[in-house]
This record gives C-alpha cells, structure tokens and sequence, in this order.
C-alpha cells in the first residue's frame, strides 16, 4: 500500500477470521485487527520509505510469513500511483470475459496442455483445467512479467514467451476465463511410491488450512486447488519453492509464502506421500 | 480472633494417622509429603517444558536445520512451554510446594486445617498434568495457540491441536483450578485460624505473608481463568457464540454469530495479570526472610514490607489491560490502566528495604544469600519501570 508522507492518516482495521494484528516498526504503528468489530488508529507517515507491515498477535501457522509492505511516497508520487489504480467506478464497470477470444488464444496452448487443458506430462505441461481463473490469471502475468520462469525453472523459461503472446491484461482474462471453462477430470497418478497416510498427515496439519480439507483451494487463501492436479507438477513446483527458484521474486507475496510453508515437507519422499495423498482427493 | 488451641489440650484425634507405606507417602494427608509431591510434580512437568524450550531454540539459533521442527511443532512448543511454566511449575511449586511445607511450620500449627483437602488438591493437580501431557498424545498434538490462547484461532483451522489439543488444555486448566481452590482455602483458612499462641498477624514471617496474599489474590483471579475456559469449551462443543463473532475459517463461514474476542482477553488477563503476582509474592517473601536470616538481622521494615506485599497484591486486580493496550479495545480506558506506574511505588518500598537490610548486619556470602541479592533487581526502584509494563 502507498501513503504519502506528511498527512495524518486513520486506519479503518477489520478482520474476516481471527485476529491478527497490523504493525510498522518505523511508523511506532500497531493495532489488533479483532474479527467482529473496527479497530482503529491514527498515525503519520513522517519518512519516506518502504516499510514491512507485520502481523503480531499470533494468528495460526502463516502467521510468521504474514507480511505486506508499505511505501511512504512524496505527494507528487503518491499521485502518480494513484492516478495508475482503477477507481472503483471503473472496476464495476468492466466488461465480462470474452471466452470465444480466449478459446481462439488457446489454440497455440492446446499443442502442450492438450485441447481442454487435461496436461501432458511428457511435454513438461501440466494440467490446466479445474485452475480457478484468478489464479490462472495471476500465474499468467506472472510468467508475463518474468516472476516465474526465472533462473533455475527450466520448464517455466519457456512459459514466458508462451504468455507474452498475450498482449494485454484482458487477453490475459479472457484466456483464463476460457481454462475455467474446461470439464475437470482428475489426472491420472503418476506418483506410485508415496506413502499417503504420511501425505494426508502433512497436509492436514500445514496445507489444509489454506488449500482446504478437500484439496480445492479458495480465492479466499489465494490458494490454488491441488486435487486432481497433476502431481508430478506438484513435486516439481514444491521442490522449487523448497530450492527458492519459485517464489523469491520480490513482487510476489504469494509465492514468498509457499517458500516457507514448503519446508512442511522434508524431502523428496515427503513431498511424494503428499503428492499420492492428493492425487486421492477429489 | 483465632482459635488457638493449647497444647496439652489439643485433640489429637483429630489429626490423620497414617498407617501403611500407602497412607504415609501416597495417600498422605501431611502437609511436608504433600508439598514434596506437589514440588516433585512440578519440577519434573516444568523440565518437560525445558525440553521444549530448548526445541524453541534450536528452531532459533539454527533455522532451516531441523525439519521435526516445522511452524506446528514451533508454536505448540511455545504454547506448551508457556502454559506448564507459568501454572502448573510455578504456582504448583511456590504455592503447592513451598506453600505447604512453610506455613504450617512457619504459624506454629501442627498441620494445615484440612489435611484431607489438601491431599485431594493434590491429585487433582496431578490430574490437571496428566490431561495436559496427554494433549501430546492426541490427534493433532497440543494447542499450539499461544498461552494465553487467545480465540477464535485456538479452536479454529489454522492452529496446531485446533481439534482435540484445545479441549484437553482447557479441561486441565478447569481441573487445575478445582485443585487450587481447593488448596487457596486451605491456606487461608489455616493462616486465619490456626496460628500458634502469641503468632500474631503482624509476627508471621514475611513467606507466609507473600504466600497468603497470593492465595488470596488466586481465589479471586482463577475464577477468571475458569469461567473462560468454560465458555470457550461450550463454544466449541457446543456451537456458543461467546467469544465467536461471525466468523470464516478457511473461506467457509461458521454458524457462531455476535461473540467477543476481546472478552475472553479482559477475563484471561483479568486471571494473568494477578497471576504473575500469585507466582512473584511468595517468592518476595522467601527473598526477605532469607536475607534477614543471613543477615543476622531483623528485616528492616517489616510492617511495611507487609503492607507492601498488601499493595501489590490489591493493586493487581486493578491493572489487566495493561495487556492489551492494541487488543481494539476503547483506547481512550488504556489511560485507566497505565496506574500500572502506581505499582512502582509499592515495589520500591521493598527494594529499598531488601536493599538496606544487610547494612550492620553480618553478611554470610552462602549460595541462598548471594541469588536473593539478585532479586534486587526486580525491586530496585530506578530498574522496576522497565520490567512491570510490558
């Protein structure tokens, strides 16, 4: 979030699921953000500056890796960022997907990721359909903007010039808004030697809470659905969210929770088992 | 005015007589073996949690080592830690412990004035342990919560023991507080009623002085402590909405509905703010009288040492939102509760008088003597500031 420096500022703090906390060192901010009611807090930004928020009232296991960041701007800057936001007239007023666009778009992705999006593993694509379009979307702005498929991801370097051929954000949309279209029949397990009571284990305690007891991922945690998925992809993206070649970029937040929540697994054969246990959700 | 009975016209019979092995050291209603087992308890539950803190540690100083210890296992180690420490190692040691094996001495009574109870509080302490440590043999393992174990994350998806961990805590907590009423009466009523001829009130040494106030201070704070926990209880079994707002746990929302958070923090420091007095006033009074002994001298100052004791213990019932100064609540009652500086004057009596008390005496430099000096520290009155607001 921006603020410009110099102007008092009241925060407005609420919380849809248990109390978490909104805190800036350097701002001597900190306030509780308690679910059921308004916390508030006034404060002024004096420096300028970028600034971590922290989450400190302990809010379950995320809470270490929960962090934002704020940027103090001049009044000149703070403008020009603002004036690069959509009001929220103009984000009520956008138009539905355009699917036959985005099915036309497809065609070229078809060739990897098989006509309705079911993967091909030997062509290192991984299945696409069941993906919900905002995660889609964002994965492919990602690869657009060089977030993904940096050093190290041999199979994502490839993706960037596959998501360029998007030229802009609605194309962007309208091919994911096409993906979520696609009927989901779960991928055929690939993972034979994992151990899926160990799998359901790890998950229960450290993925569920996000991606859900069934695998299916929310909007609401910005987490992708894993059931049905292809889990010789799961391995492979696990492994380089473990390595850091995914996921360290420094404009992707998401991506710098899935490194630390990846040390769930402790190796390989961990994140087999949980692999097999996946591939058992539905 | 006290009962106090004459010695040659006590009746013996009413005091227990023990009459196997059983009855002299399991089953015992004297309140020497009893403070033994509560100490022996305590110090063994309290080494447990050493072990965690020792995995919190290691998690610390060598992060990205230890793959056993992944952000579950981290936080019920820090909730389980904090827990066993604070309640079931120092209260059960200070109180139960040293509670029991110096008062009665201490008055001059032959033992407590219901040794039967005092045997049942132990077993229920025993109990309220066994039902802890039994969390880590659970699905899901402990709560990993946090100590104070805040709601609605205690007992929602997300938290290590969010399941069964919660409960089993929250029902070790209830029966540790049926074991401490049960004991906190003993000695009140032992301290009022059962001191020896001529052991007046304002002749008591100055451990039992600390030791009755913080049992005073526990009979008032733990019921606190156990209402809060009854309600979260039936929030979660039951589906109450004390301290639940309407709420979503992991993008589904929940049936609770119009609870509070911030309620269950004003009953859970209302119970820990006083609660670190019920740990620190026994052991401020063991300070002064083992100073004095060492000292060969008088505590200087008794009768406001008294009073002192007196203050701190009063005055901690007035301070809990010190807690909770960014919790949401209305900051404007955070300005009531900075009187926690009020606390400061009481402290320095004590650090004053501790700290003048080995002057003209004759100082042995024995181990007991020289940890107490440490305890200045606490008490000094330019240092206190820093240690009482956190």
């Amino acid at each position: 979030m921006h603020l410009p420096v110099g102007k008092p500022v009241k925060a407005l703090l609420r919380s849809n699921d248990v109390l978490h906390n909104y805190t800036i060192a350097q701002l001597r901010v900190k306030m509780d953000l308690v679910p059921g009611l308004t916390s508030y807090l006034w404060f002024e930004p004096e420096v300028t500056g970028r600034y971590d928020i922290l989450c400190e009232e302990l809010c379950g296991i995320g809470h270490f890796i929960m962090r934002g960041a704020i940027v103090i701007d001049t009044q000149e800057d703070f403008n020009t960022w603002i004036a690069s936001q959509p009001t929220f007239a103009q984000t009520q007023q956008s138009a539905e997907p355009d699917i036959a666009a985005g099915q036309a778009s497809y065609a070229v992705c078809s060739a990897c990721h098989g006509a309705n999006g079911e993967g091909n593993q030997a062509l290192n694509s991984p299945k696409l359909a069941g993906l919900q379009d905002w995660y889609v979307e964002r994965q492919l702005n990602h690869f657009k903007q060089g977030i993904r498929g940096g050093e190290g991801d041999v199979n994502g370097a490839a993706m960037i010039g596959m998501a360029n051929m998007l030229v802009d954000d609605d194309a962007v949309r309208n091919m994911a808004a096409y993906i979520s279209t696609f009927p989901d029949m779960p991928a055929a397990p690939t993972i034979v030697e994992g151990d899926v009571e160990n799998g359901f284990d790890i998950y229960d305690r450290n993925c569920a809470a996000c991606h859900l007891d069934s695998g299916s991922g929310t909007w609401y945690t910005d987490a992708p659905k894993l059931a049905g998925m292809s889990d010789w992809y799961f391995v492979t993206q696990i492994s380089n969210f473990r390595a850091g070649i995914r996921g360290l970029h420094a404009a992707d937040p998401y991506g710098e929770q899935m490194v630390s929540m990846a040390t769930a697994m402790s190796g390989l054969s961990e994140i087999q088992d949980v692999a097999a246990y996946l591939s058992t959700l539905r | 005015m006290a009962y106090v009975p004459l010695a040659d016209q006590d009746n013996e019979a009413d005091l227990h007589h023990p009459h196997s092995w059983v009855t002299k050291y399991v089953w015992s209603q004297d309140h020497k073996v009893i403070a033994i087992q509560y100490g022996g308890t305590a110090i063994l539950v309290g080494i447990a949690a050493l072990m965690l803190s020792l995995l919190m540690r290691m998690q610390l100083g060598f992060p990205e080592t230890f793959d056993l210890i992944d952000p579950n296992a981290y936080y019920q180690s820090v909730t389980m830690h904090g827990m066993i420490m604070v309640v079931y190692m120092l209260t059960a040691l200070l109180l139960g412990g040293f509670g029991n094996y110096m008062v009665p001495l201490m008055i001059g009574a032959r033992d407590m004035v219901f040794p039967f109870l005092n045997m049942l509080s132990f077993w229920f302490y025993l109990a309220s342990v066994l039902i802890l440590m039994a969390s880590f043999l659970v699905g899901g393992g402990p709560t990993g919560a946090g100590w104070t174990l805040y709601p609605p994350q205690a007992t929602l998806a997300g938290t290590p023991g969010h399941d069964m961990g919660i409960l089993l805590m929250l029902l070790s907590l209830g029966v540790f507080v049926v074991a401490f009423t049960m004991g906190g009466l003993n000695y009140v009523t032992t301290i009022l009623q059962n001191r020896a001829r001529g052991m007046t009130l304002m002749r008591m040494p100055l451990t039992v002085w600390g030791i009755f106030v913080a049992t005073v201070l526990g009979l008032f704070a733990f019921p606190a402590l156990l209402v809060s926990v009854i309600m979260m209880t039936f929030d979660t079994l039951l589906g109450t909405s004390f301290f639940m707002p309407a709420i979503i746990e992991s993008g589904t929302a929940l049936d609770h509905n119009g609870g509070s958070p911030v309620l269950f923090q004003h009953l859970f420091w209302f119970f820990g703010h006083p609660e670190v007095y019920i740990v620190a006033l026994p052991a401020f009074g063991l300070v002064s009288d083992v100073l004095s002994t060492h000292a060969r001298k008088n505590i200087f100052g008794y009768r406001m040492m008294v009073w002192a004791i007196i203050a701190i213990g009063g005055l901690s019932f007035i301070v809990w939102a010190h807690h909770m100064y960014v919790s949401g609540m209305n900051p404007y009652f955070g300005f009531f509760f900075a009187t926690t500086f009020d606390h400061r004057s009481t402290y320095c009596i004590k650090g004053l008088q501790l700290g003048s008390n080995p002057l003209g005496g004759r100082h042995t430099l024995k181990c007991a003597n020289v940890f107490c000096h440490r305890v200045h520290l606490y008490l000094h009155p330019r240092r206190t500031n820093r240690l009482i607001s956190r």
